[in-house]
């Protein structure tokens, strides 16, 4: 399947005033999504998914820190050469913006690269990156790329009915239509998401709304523009359990429908089971480990990264649950992003660091090993 | 309706009280005071006769100046009004600006550069602003007036609005207020989750966050302000020889001319409550408006 989305060596600190000193977000984060596929990302919370999925976007603005890291993205064929156009404008002479048909949206720029010293020069954007990554991402957002954020409730505006939210960022995509056609767009819109009453719901504040109410209708916002990639920010959170599944039956349907990928976000593993193609497992801003849901949930045996061991069988089976044993727990704690982690951040929790390779893991974080093609998992335990 | 009748007859009322109480508290403190007016010494009658005189705008002839008093508070008025307004356009022009680009554009140097050089303007006193300005335009150009020019004399009175204007604009230290609130209310508003997920959307957030955040406390702050121009527009128009109310009102001061005083009084009591009664109608119309 041809590639839609490649990120590479994304890196994002940010910088604590109080401290002087960065906070680690994202180290090194690499991915790809191909076309028509979902990607699920999951990790505890804390471990850098969202501003991962957040620096993707271009969102992260105003706050001093770094950001790094090239970004190609395939955008649809109506706005290829605008996006081209916008890339190639602000490129850098040394750096290739394209591979194939992906384009480099992060433009190989770098943001404020002067660690550790006086803090004026961090303040500094050294390559007006904000700007330059807002001009190409223009043409990105909303069109290329929705997303869809934690909590619902909070992603509508409190003061305007959801319908005319609706109409507001349909008019935004498309200037010229007319009023009546725009309200039965909008209830085909709600339609489309399993709301039934399209006509009531249009007329409701958001405070009025029940939280899966409010999900699929900041879904049917994400869904306007008909994008090529759907980032899906815990859209699960908070939801009781058949209506988890509904709202991942809802965007699987949406992308078989509009010919979309997905970035699932989640610190559930059994939910991104349920709906991924490859998945991503973050610990502590670094990929410990990537590869298609076949060989990191489904397969008993063969290499894993005991995070994610530890991780998988932490959900209970069916098996565990008649019997009546305890759930299993991963021993400590997320290590704090504001520390200097020298080796591997997972070496606290870890069962398999004994003996010789203890030290190893002590002197440094081992670089991504491809065990078998498409699976690559950062541990020493793997290294060849 | 119901509603808007409710707010109108609710700032009436408040008018109507303030304007009892200070025309009491007024006729008390002249019945003790050395000096005369109609109506001195003559209890409540003396009273009423001057809540009928003020209310009906006959306001007789000045004791001291032999003038009719209405001839001479009038165009006083008239000229503090387009004072106290010009300097706030001048006041919202230079802050309004200021305050969007300072949060829009937060970490970087030259927006704290430019809060800090709002907050020095507006800390300069007024009297030594004014001086200031007509020592250098008179003294460096001869481009505009520096004190009022009658119509009888030769040139332009319009000319002459400019400087006083521009001065009083400035130095009313509400710049830095406004600067502040509009910085504060922006920076809220844009950080909200939703304001966040419509730029996700490819949205331009910054003129919706405008109209939702920042215009509602700029219209409140604007007319609360204005009892504190007219009290500004007293030094302004001392400097700039400027025949305004406050000018008028020291001169009267100065002179014992009480029924001056008293009218003058009255009308900036009704200036004041006018200006809250445009306010509570202004922000009636935006927040049914924007339901």
């Amino acid at each position: 399947m041809p590639m839609l989305a490649e990120l590479e060596g994304l890196k994002v600190y940010f910088y604590d005033q109080g401290d002087k000193r960065f906070i680690r977000a994202c180290e090194d984060i690499k991915f790809s999504i191909k076309e028509g596929t979902v990607l699920g990302v999951v990790g505890e919370s804390g471990c850098g998914k969202t501003v991962a999925a957040l620096s993707m976007m271009g969102l992260i603005d105003g706050e001093p820190g770094v950001i790094e890291g090239r970004f190609f993205f395939k955008p649809k064929q109506k706005d290829r050469r605008s996006v081209m156009l916008a890339v190639m404008r602000g490129s850098r002479k040394d750096r290739d913006f394209r591979r194939g048909e992906l384009f480099d949206l992060f433009n190989g720029l770098k943001r404020c690269v002067e660690y550790d010293q006086y803090p004026y020069t961090i303040i500094k954007d050294s390559e007006r990156w904000l700007r330059k990554n807002n001009r190409i991402m223009e043409h990105v957002r909303g069109k290329n790329i929705s997303m869809i954020f934690q909590d619902p409730s909070r992603s509508l505006n409190p003061f305007v009915p959801v319908g005319i939210q609706i109409e507001k960022t349909i008019k935004w995509l498309s200037k010229n239509e007319k009023k009546g056609q725009l309200e039965s767009e909008v209830a085909e819109l709600l339609r489309e998401v399993r709301i039934f009453n399209p006509k009531v719901v249009m007329n409701m504040y958001p405070d009025a709304l029940s939280l899966g109410m409010a999900q699929r209708v900041v879904i049917a916002i994400a869904l306007v523009s008909r994008p090529k990639l759907l980032i899906a920010d815990e859209p699960t959170t908070g939801l009781d359990t058949t209506n988890k599944y509904r709202i991942i039956e809802l965007l699987q349907q949406a992308m078989e429908k509009h010919d979309m990928s997905l970035l699932f976000i989640s610190h559930n593993i059994g939910i991104v089971g349920s709906i991924a193609d490859d998945i991503a497992v973050m610990y502590a801003g670094i990929i410990v480990e990537f590869g298609s849901k076949q060989q990191i949930i489904i397969a008993k045996r063969g290499p894993k990264h005991p995070y994610t061991e530890a991780l998988v069988s932490s959900v209970p089976t069916d098996a565990d649950i008649k019997k009546g044993k305890k759930l299993k727990v991963i021993q400590g704690i997320v290590p704090n992003n504001k520390m200097e982690v020298v080796g591997c951040p997972f070496l606290p929790r870890c069962p398999y660091a004994v003996g010789k390779i203890r030290r190893k893991c002590r002197e440094r974080c081992p670089e991504a090993f491809e065990v078998t093609p498409g699976h690559s998992i950062r541990c020493w335990l793997y290294a060849n | 309706m119901v509603r808007f009748l409710k707010v109108f007859m609710r700032e009436i009322l408040n008018a109507v009280l303030l304007i009892i109480g200070v025309t009491t508290l007024l006729y008390l403190i002249f019945n003790i005071m050395p000096g005369s007016f109609i109506g001195k010494g003559q209890g409540f009658v003396g009273y009423i006769d001057i809540i009928r005189r003020l209310f009906t705008f006959k306001f007789g002839i000045s004791p001291v100046s032999g003038r009719d008093i209405g001839n001479l508070v009038f165009p006083a008025f008239r000229n503090t009004l387009i004072l106290t307004i010009g300097s706030i356009i001048v006041s919202l022009l230079i802050s309004v600006p200021i305050g969007i680009f300072s949060s829009y554009r937060r970490f970087k140097s030259y927006s704290w550069t430019l809060s800090i050089f709002s907050y020095i303007i507006s800390s300069i006193p007024v009297f030594f602003l004014g001086y200031l300005v007509i020592y250098l335009i008179s003294r460096y150009t001869a481009v505009l007036p520096i004190y009022y020019l009658y119509e009888a004399q030769r040139g332009k009175p319009i000319l002459s609005y400019v400087l006083p204007i521009i001065v009083l604009g400035i130095g009313n230290d509400s710049i830095s207020e406004i600067v502040r609130l509009v910085g504060g209310e922006l920076e809220r508003v844009m950080s909200e989750d939703y304001v966040v997920a419509s730029k996700a959307r490819g949205e331009r957030v910054l003129q919706s966050s405008i109209h939702e955040g920042i215009i509602i406390p700029i219209i409140s702050i604007i007319f609360s302000k204005i009892p504190f121009l007219i009290g500004g527009a007293v030094i302004v128009e001392h400097v700039f020889n400027w025949p305004g109310a406050g000018r008028l009102a020291f001169q009267a001061t100065l002179d014992r001319d009480l029924p001056v005083l008293v009218v003058i009084a009255f009308l900036s009591v009704l200036f004041v409550r006018a200006a809250a009664l445009i306010k509570s109608m202004i922000l009636y119309y935006y927040q049914t408006s924007e339901r």
